[in-house]
């Protein structure tokens, strides 16, 4: 018995003091509250850096989300922002690090874009080519994932692309085209 | 004398029924031709708003299923009310900043010498992009200043007493009355017709009885059951004031602009839209909002340039007949000839006869959603078309190297060009080889194509800089340097054969097999195109040379940017020309300004006056003759107009080019003009054609006239039909002197167009965005001079009294009735009511009917709008010098008891 427990608590002590060592599953999604405002909601299955830097170490917590000023339009800027993705916008191969992840959401105005946001005005509300389009950038095929941009002066432009997450694993993206060799 | 009024008709004041009484009681203005014209520089007091929530309707219902409402469509109608009571109130909050001082007017025109250096310099340096912190933070600077009770605008800018609309502050607060249109109808009588006739004076009448079945209240969104749409007229109390007559512009560049801001970032918009006010803060909300002038004059002073000539053609989309007439519209052919050429096809155009085809809808709300749907439509499928093909001729910049393309095209053609062997007779090959030559030949070649001047002006365009940023692509000056590489490189392989050996005399092109936009322009779009059908056959054989990954996987072709050389020379060529046709008309459907649509959409004449197509003070002079042109903004400083003249011994059939014309003497120029200026300029839009031999052709006659003067159209290119191989042997002489001649053989033909006209040409020439074309005779101009439209008219219809006549007439206005109310007085069926019916409307009174049977007796009976009750009131009767009875009331009269109802 007495060993159990000391297995026990050196396995609990070893996992509060290096959190990040067992993968620690976490997820990201884009949503609006019941005050209708922009949100980013951050949840963790177990403690990983995410939670314990952004949410203060409980379980789940929200982000404030930037808008972006003529995103609900047709205008040419949004008549090519959808398209891009999976054609000029891709995940790149490598996971990044959830302390750089933390870094940006930290010290960066960003605005996070998932496959449901309400500025596509290009599909109808009920097919799911944005979500499409949106997998094809994850390399893991991840079912949901979120695109996050660095924004200034509430302006998007896909050149400011930077992370997307892919369920539990977090890459970089990259801008350019994606051709055939 | 107001202060007498009973307690019961104050209530009446605020009813939605003295609001309706109030419209009835605005005169109709209806103008003839000549009278809208002038009234075009004028600026309006009535307005239609015209709001589309179809982009945020949008967002709002993917909203309500990521919040998993209960009932999405209820949500979705919650937030399109709040939408539209927000950008109503808003206007109304401006528009009271401004009345009472609190908002200083910002100048319409910055041409003009202007006070405001702050906002000129801003101006400047925000006119070429839509994302402007400076100018954010200059009109929140004022904007918060507006808030206080003493506003000091000291620190934003040298605001004087011409910046502030309502100075003296000596009337009463004047109002920007708003209602709801539910119809159009004679009540927009000034709209349909010209002069008032007995029938418009019945049909008015009888409107105006059912006024509350056309409008009602801005805010009651119970009546306003489309969603997609809503319809407003808005109105300013200021009907004869001098001061707005100049300030009125300023007065709306000052409303479009606080709008733009406001509704993005004032607390004000915050509050209103709460808790939409994220969601509303990102809509591009100029792309959903038109301020119309309801009527002749404008919203916008109308100037003589692209902006506004474009802006007006938005008329087209109203049509309800639009989508039937697509195919003859400018803005759908592949090289379009812009708007300016359009209005000079139609000078006499027809203008307040129901232009806009309001009548063929029932409700306003189907009208402007006609027009929205058709305008919408069209300005996605020409920014789709700006985006995909700014986005191939990068991608094809980036990824086809010039040396690589020369040398890549030099093999696939290889074996028809240079082999010995006659017997290959490869006919797919020998076709792709033509299309490429003539469709490059057309748009690029130096000596003989009319558009390669127009494409080079593409290149120095930075307006649009901002928006190839915003969507990852290179700069129009990357793309055209880029296309210029390609053009060159296929030019090369073109001239490098003898094109009478490749195409020999049995060789038969298959015209199916151009381009689309090639097929519009040299055949007329008599034939179908199957290239893209070709495209599509050539992919089942080959891997494309540029496409995106997606398309290993895919297999559309829409993921493919080109699938060999020859295609993407074809692509690039395609896609300049696909560029050119959006340009044009940028500034009617690219988002790159970001300002609130206000075209004079009923008044065609706006533009036909500031371009001087139509001058309404013409009368009967030799004057005829010259024309003088204004032009705009932009570094290219103006040239003078240029009139020119063919002298009439010149010979149909003859070859020559036009500046041998000018050598011998048969290009004649006003005197009145600098000849080598002007000839200058001509040259310039003709460009290296102006060398070109070619057959002089009179259109419609081979036989010229001697008294006619002939006027120049212009030269026009054609390249050749199928069998009729080198029909012009051209003859290039060097303008520098060298005098050695080049043949090149060529496909081509070519014309000077001479017209004959009576009247004099003039023409401007094109040189970037800021310039356009125009050109012209004014042949029925000359005959319009005797047409009484072209002399100014004007007149006034009350509706109220129109309605109170007709009434008092026992249901008809008779015709001695006609010559008053069109001048906006009235017409009872005696004085005695015409003296009851201005004392109580001078006092702010209308009524719905009048017994005058015993004003003999001294007593008459009236009935108040909006009371249940009669009331007898007293009167004196007397007779003046010519025998007619008058009436006079008493002040007591006014004070009358109302049963409301």
């Amino acid at each position: 018995m007495k060993k159990i427990i000391v297995q026990c608590l050196s396995i609990i002590l070893f996992a509060a003091l290096f959190p990040n060592s067992s993968k620690a599953s976490f997820d990201v999604s884009e949503t609006w509250n019941a005050d209708l405002r922009s949100q980013v909601v951050i949840t963790c299955d177990e403690y990983s850096r995410l939670c314990i830097d952004l949410c203060n170490n409980a379980k789940s917590c929200y982000l404030k989300n930037s808008t972006c000023r003529d995103c609900i339009s047709t205008g040419v800027k949004m008549t090519y922002f959808f398209s891009a993705f999976g054609k000029e916008i891709s995940g790149a191969k490598e996971e990044v690090s959830q302390y750089e992840f933390v870094e940006f959401l930290s010290n960066e105005s960003f605005i996070a874009i998932g496959p449901n946001n309400i500025y596509n005005q290009f599909d109808a509300a009920q097919t799911n080519a944005l979500l499409e389009k949106f997998k094809s950038m994850c390399p893991n095929n991840a079912p949901s994932p979120v695109a996050f941009f660095k924004i200034e002066n509430k302006n998007l432009i896909v050149k400011n692309a930077k992370y997307i997450t892919c369920g539990s694993a977090i890459y970089r993206l990259e801008v350019k085209s994606i051709l055939l060799d | 004398m107001k202060a007498l009024f009973g307690l019961s008709l104050v209530l009446l004041f605020s009813t939605p029924l003295y609001a309706n009484s109030n419209r009835l009681n605005t005169n109709l203005n209806f103008t003839n031709r000549a009278q809208c014209a002038l009234d075009s520089k004028k600026p309006t007091t009535s307005i239609l708003v015209l709001l589309s929530n179809m982009d945020v309707g949008r967002s709002l219902y993917r909203l309500g299923k990521i919040r998993n409402e209960r009932d999405i469509s209820e949500f979705t109608k919650l937030g399109l009310n709040k939408y539209r009571y927000t950008v109503l109130s808003l206007i109304d909050i401006i528009h009271n900043k401004i009345i009472t001082n609190k908002l200083p007017l910002l100048n319409s025109d910055l041409t003009l010498e202007t006070n405001l250096v702050n906002y000129k310099n801003i101006s400047e340096k925000c006119s070429q992009s839509t994302d402007c912190p400076e100018l954010d933070d200059y009109l929140a600077g004022i904007w918060s200043e507006s808030s206080k009770a003493k506003p000091n605008f000291t620190n934003q800018d040298r605001f004087t007493n011409e910046n502030f609309l309502n100075v003296e502050m000596k009337s009463k607060t004047k109002k920007l009355n708003c209602s709801y249109l539910k119809k159009f109808t004679p009540l927009e009588a000034h709209l349909f017709g010209t002069k008032p006739t007995v029938d418009i004076l019945e049909q008015i009448a009888k409107a105006s009885s059912e006024v509350n079945d056309y409008y009602s209240e801005c805010h009651d969104y119970k009546t306003q059951e489309s969603l997609k749409v809503s319809t407003y007229e808005m109105s300013l109390d200021i009907e004869d004031s001098k001061r707005f007559s100049s300030l009125g512009f300023d007065y709306w560049n000052t409303m479009k602009i606080y709008f733009s801001w406001a509704f993005r970032n004032s607390p004000e918009a915050t509050q209103l839209a709460y808790p939409f006010d994220e969601i509303f803060s990102s809509v591009l909300i100029e792309d959903s909002l038109f301020m119309v002038p309801n009527g002749c004059k404008s919203l916008v002073s109308p100037k003589c340039d692209p902006a506004t000539i474009n802006q007006n053609s938005v008329r087209l989309f109203a049509k309800h007949d639009f989508k039937q007439q697509v195919d003859a519209l400018d803005f759908f052919r592949p090289i379009p000839d812009g708007a300016a050429s359009k209005i000079l096809e139609d000078q006499f155009t027809v203008v307040n006869q129901d232009i806009l085809n309001f009548a063929q809808f029932e409700t306003a709300d189907a009208w402007t959603d006609n027009f929205r749907q058709n305008f919408s439509e069209t300005r996605l499928t020409m920014r789709k078309k700006f985006v995909s093909s700014v986005n191939n001729m990068t991608l094809i910049g980036k990824n086809l190297k010039q040396g690589q393309l020369k040398a890549s095209l030099a093999e696939y053609f290889d074996v028809i060009i240079n082999s010995k062997n006659k017997a290959l007779d490869n006919i797919s090959l020998k076709s792709e080889l033509y299309y490429l030559c003539a469709e490059s030949t057309f748009l690029s070649s130096e000596e003989l194509s009319y558009l390669r001047p127009k494409v080079e002006n593409l290149g120095k365009l930075t307006f649009t800089d901002q928006a190839t940023n915003s969507i990852n692509s290179s700069t129009l000056n990357e793309i055209i340097d880029n296309y210029k590489e390609i053009a060159t490189s296929v030019n090369e392989l073109c001239g490098s054969f003898d094109q009478s050996v490749v195409f020999e005399p049995d060789f038969v092109v298959d015209r199916s097999g151009f381009n689309r936009w090639y097929i519009d322009t040299v055949f007329e779009g008599k034939i179908p195109s199957m290239a893209s059908l070709n495209r599509k056959e050539k992919l089942t054989t080959k891997k494309p040379l540029i496409a995106y990954q997606l398309y290993s996987k895919s297999k559309d072709i829409k993921d493919v940017i080109c699938i060999d050389s020859v295609d993407c020379a074809r692509v690039a060529i395609q896609s300049i020309v696909d560029i050119y046709g959006v340009i044009i008309y940028s500034d009617l459907f690219l988002d790159i300004k970001r300002e609130i649509n206000s075209p004079s959409m009923l008044n065609p004449y706006a533009e036909r006056t500031a371009c001087k197509v139509y001058d309404p003070w013409f009368k009967t002079k030799a004057s005829l003759f010259a024309f003088a042109t204004d032009f705009t903004q932009g570094a290219i400083s103006s040239v003078a107009p240029a009139v020119v003249y063919g002298n009439f011994d010149l010979q149909a059939g003859r070859v020559v080019s036009f500046n041998q014309l000018v050598k011998e003497g048969k290009i004649i120029v006003d005197p009145k003009y600098e000849k080598k200026k002007v000839l200058a300029t001509v040259a310039l839009d003709l460009g290296a054609m102006s060398n070109i031999p070619c057959s002089v052709s009179v259109t419609k006659s081979n036989k010229l006239d001697p008294s006619k003067i002939l006027g120049f159209r212009g030269l026009t290119i054609r390249t050749c039909k199928e069998k009729e191989k080198n029909v012009v042997n051209v003859e290039v002489n060097n303008e520098l002197g060298e005098s050695q001649s080049k043949y090149t053989n060529g496909c081509l033909q070519c014309s000077l167009d001479f017209e004959h006209v009576t009247s004099a040409v003039s023409s401007v020439i094109p040189y970037g965005r800021t310039a356009f074309f125009m050109a012209r005779a004014v042949i029925r101009l000359y005959k319009g001079l005797k047409d009484p439209v072209n002399i100014p008219r004007s007149w006034n219809v009350n509706p109220y009294l129109t309605k109170v006549a007709y009434d008092s007439h026992g249901g008809k206005i008779p015709n001695d009735c006609v010559r008053k109310l069109v001048n906006g007085k009235s017409c009872m069926k005696n004085s005695c009511e015409d003296s009851i019916v201005n004392a109580y409307r001078s006092n702010g009174y209308f009524l719905d009917s009048i017994n005058s049977d015993d004003t003999w007796k001294g007593v008459a009976n009236v009935k108040i709008k909006g009371c249940k009750n009669f009331n007898k009131i007293k009167v004196s009767s007397s007779r003046d010098q010519d025998g007619n009875e008058t009436c006079n009331l008493s002040n007591k009269n006014l004070n009358l008891k109302c049963e409301t109802l």
